[in-house]
């Protein structure tokens, strides 16, 4: 009885003082309007949507959409039990914090106890997010009462996190009888394969789908229940379908017929898991490592960056001569390298061929004319860059400002700081942009189009290649202003992991002010590159767009080192104990 | 120090970890007498902090037994635990328990009566006083190093393991941590002190517990592991940084292949 009130106590003290730390941190007002503008949000959100939801101006789902709803939920909870097992389960449950390796796991708790913690902690995170989720997709939903869904959401997500518990917590016991326990997971997942393609290819026999033709809504909807409701296909799935169908009741009667069965799976998969008599300290050791680990990785690097475990030498030299500030442009580049990996260029070639095939499907054309469409792709993508990219790409302030002790200490005025550290992703921006415009201007120069003649091409992408790393530079200014100007938010949402008003409002005021600074900015830089490239054109036709861009870039470029000087100057006074 | 006849209140006898293929502990043993200091020390990656989290019930070893007061850990956990104290070489605190809540928190989880008469002498001790309502983050590293101690001193253990408990502190902080780990000895405790500052270990250890590649290389008195290395080596080492250094350098000598 003790450990449970103690639990409760550290659970109930911690989420007390987590809120008073958040008041008292509003006294400070940037922080102030960055939790309103949050709040505000959340109201529009979840508070106005609620309102609307209970006057009933959602039309709920006829009964054959709720039956193809049913099913789609019903899919994708197979699919998620079907990779828990091929994957070997979730380690989220086994992820204690530090604190709670050295408190909880030295105290005179059982090792169910223990367990008990880490379990009753993970369901009353899931009400939270099934709360919010309602309060989302419930008009979106529109199937259920707002109670019905909420309690089928956390029963869903308790019952497969519970799962995934149990799979991980099955597999380190077999683990620990070493090549016979590999033997036996094997075995399991061999079962389990058959089993799922016995009743896969008994359904498919057994129920022919209706033909193409015939498929209507209310033809699909009498199949999948006929398919669903039959045996031993309903018996598999009776399990995953409980909370499903608690989410979908229509009336409180439905309700409280429905929760006992869900209720039962839940307390069978909590006992299956608390059961387990394997040794899951070391794993949980391990895994509250990595999560320490993780959160440092974001602290100083944002969230999503992660670094390899083994980095690669670095073949970028270091510039022989240049001001002692281009180290630091030097570094990040570096650092750059090493946390994008092949996996973000693949990414960015995925995107570039998403986007050409969906012209080439959409508008029909020839094969001769995938070079033209190439072309488009890579320049939208170059000018999506330049004005998002900055949004992205963060190998600057925002990664280094936990560190900005150390380089305060370092023999550099605050704007060489900043200018070293911006200087690095507009380099990268900069890069990929030309690479890009390049593309394009090569895929454009091979076809024949008449309205591409007369310097068009030449006069767009040497444009874009001078105007649009200045456009990133702004948009870079921006970003780092937000790092120097709100430190905490850098460093705090990797704390706060993103959650809370403050740092939804932080990402509210951060995109309108990029945007908001970008059109400011842009005024005097695109008004002189338009009466440039206007005043030209008549003399020297599209090739006149290169001295308009030039001129424009200059005039953004010297924005930006005013920007920049600012920023150094504040730099110079960030207190990051605020 | 009391007398050495009487049962060991630590006793561990061949301890083994593994971690997968890498055996970081092998067939350790040795013991902690009521009352007495025992310092472990070793190189890096010697298995110091493995047999530490073993020793305090955070993972469990795969072999040997580990016995607090003649109860072994692994058949009777929770009795021996709330024996038994660990302070990691890393403070860690709960970001958003304050100083005092840390030490409610301990005293219900162990069930401590009148802790706040202990806690109020423990924030003298420590010399926390004035930071008891605040939260980790606002205290220094040293600070949060003494909360955690504090914390362990709170339940009075009989055992008290302790990873690098000076990192952190000011010369100030480390001579009263230095007089409590003593006070605590006097009092009946044992304590088991892993650190790489050979001269505190010297200072404050009455016997000294030498591992490397996770097996002991040397366990006794400084006194003692100086005879055994002049019978063995002939000459004599001085401090225990030179005994430590002969000691280690022979057990890390490449040998022959295994027969």
């Amino acid at each position: 009885m003790s450990a449970a009130s103690a639990v409760a106590f550290l659970w109930s003290r911690s989420v007390r003082n987590w809120a008073r730390a958040q008041v008292k941190r509003l006294k400070n007002p940037r922080y102030l309007v960055a939790a309103a503008a949050g709040a505000f949000y959340f109201y529009v959100l979840l508070v106005r949507r609620l309102g609307t939801s209970s006057s009933g101006s959602g039309e709920p789902a006829g009964p054959e959409m709720q039956v193809l709803i049913e099913a789609g939920l019903t899919a994708g909870a197979v699919l998620a039990v079907i990779s828990t097992w091929v994957f070997g389960g979730s380690r989220a449950l086994l992820q204690f914090t530090e604190a709670e390796v050295q408190f909880l796991f030295t105290a005179p708790l059982t090792r169910r106890a223990v367990l008990q913690v880490r379990v009753l902690k993970t369901l009353l995170r899931t009400a939270l997010s099934a709360a919010i989720m309602t309060l989302l997709f419930r008009r979106a939903f529109s199937t259920s009462a707002g109670l019905a869904l909420g309690l089928g959401a956390w029963l869903s997500f308790s019952i497969l996190s519970l799962h995934g518990a149990g799979v991980a917590l099955l597999r380190e016991s077999l683990w620990e009888h070493g090549r016979s326990g590999w033997r036996k997971w094997a075995a399991t997942l061999a079962v389990l394969a058959v089993a799922v393609g016995a009743v896969a290819s008994w359904a498919a026999g057994a129920h022919p789908s209706p033909p193409w033709e015939q498929l209507t809504l209310p033809a699909m909807a009498e199949w999948v229940v006929q398919i669903m409701g039959s045996p031993p296909l309903s018996y598999v799935l009776w399990p995953l379908r409980a909370p499903i169908r608690v989410a979908m009741s229509q009336d409180a009667g439905e309700l409280l017929s429905r929760l006992p069965a869900a209720l039962v799976v839940l307390g069978a998969l909590y006992l299956w898991v608390i059961s387990s008599g394997v040794a899951f300290e070391e794993a949980a050791v391990e895994a509250s490592s990595d999560r320490a680990r993780r959160l440092e990785a974001r602290r100083r690097a944002r969230a999503g960056v992660r670094l390899p475990a083994r980095v690669k030498s670095s073949r970028l030299p270091m510039p022989k001569r240049g001001p002692p500030w281009l180290a630091l442009t030097w570094k990040n580049l570096i650092a750059a390298r090493r946390i994008t990996g092949p996996a973000a260029v693949i990414a960015v070639i995925g995107l570039a061929l998403a986007i050409t095939f969906s012209q080439l499907s959409r508008s029909g054309a020839a094969p001769a004319e995938i070079p033209t469409l190439i072309a488009g792709g890579a320049a939208s993508i170059a000018a999506f860059t330049s004005v998002f990219g900055p949004l992205w790409v963060a190998a600057d302030l925002r990664q280094d400002i936990s560190m900005s002790d150390v380089l305060r200490t370092l023999p550099l005025r605050g704007w060489q700081v900043v200018l070293g550290e911006v200087l690095a992703s507009t380099l990268l921006l900069g890069l990929a942009q030309w690479v890009l415009w390049i593309i394009a201007a090569a895929c454009a120069w091979s076809r024949d189009v008449p309205e591409l003649k007369g310097g068009m091409i030449q006069g767009v992408a040497l444009g874009g290649m001078l105007f649009g790393p200045a456009l990133s530079m702004a948009g870079l200014c921006v970003q780092n202003a937000g790092a120097v100007f709100f430190p905490r938010w850098v460093t705090a949402e990797a704390r706060l992991e993103g959650r809370g008003f403050e740092a939804t409002g932080q990402r509210l005021l951060t995109l309108v002010g990029t945007l908001l600074v970008l059109v400011v900015a842009l005024v005097p830089a695109g008004g002189v590159g338009a009466v440039t490239a206007l005043a030209g054109w008549t003399v020297i036709g599209p090739w006149a767009l290169v001295p308009g861009a030039a001129l424009g870039a200059g005039v953004l470029v010297v924005e930006c080192l005013l920007a920049v000087r600012v920023l150094g100057h504040a730099f110079e006074r960030i207190d990051l104990t605020e | 120090m009391t007398e050495p006849t009487e049962p060991a209140t630590l006793q561990v006898e061949g301890l083994g970890k593994i971690y997968g293929e890498v055996r970081a502990v092998t067939g350790l043993s040795f013991d902690v007498r009521a009352g007495e200091i025992v310092g472990l020390v070793g190189p890096n990656g010697a298995g110091k902090t493995s047999t530490l989290r073993c020793l305090s019930g955070i993972i469990p070893p795969n072999e040997g037994q580990i016995r607090v007061a003649g109860r072994s850990l692994g058949d009777d956990p929770v009795a021996v635990k709330r024996d038994l104290a660990f302070i990691p070489d890393e403070p860690r605190l709960f970001e958003y328990l304050t100083a005092r809540e840390h030490l409610a928190f301990i005293a219900r989880l162990y069930e401590v009566e009148g802790w706040e008469g202990k806690a109020a002498a423990l924030w003298e001790e420590l010399e926390l006083k004035g930071k008891e309502d605040a939260l980790p983050s606002e205290l220094s590293r040293g600070m949060k190093q003494k909360l955690t101690i504090a914390c362990a001193f709170l339940r009075d253990p009989r055992v008290i393991l302790l990873d690098e408990p000076l990192t952190g502190l000011d010369p100030f902080g480390i001579r009263k941590v230095k007089q409590s780990l003593r006070a605590r000895a006097r009092a009946g405790a044992a304590l088991l002190l892993s650190s790489h500052l050979l001269p505190i270990v010297e200072e404050l250890c009455d016997r000294v517990l030498v591992i490397a590649g996770g097996k002991r290389v040397a366990f006794g008195t400084i006194a003692d592991i100086r005879a055994q290395l002049s019978a063995a080596q002939g000459g004599g080492a001085g401090s225990l940084e030179d005994l430590f250094m002969a000691i280690t350098a022979q057990a890390q000598e490449p040998r022959g292949p295994e027969p």
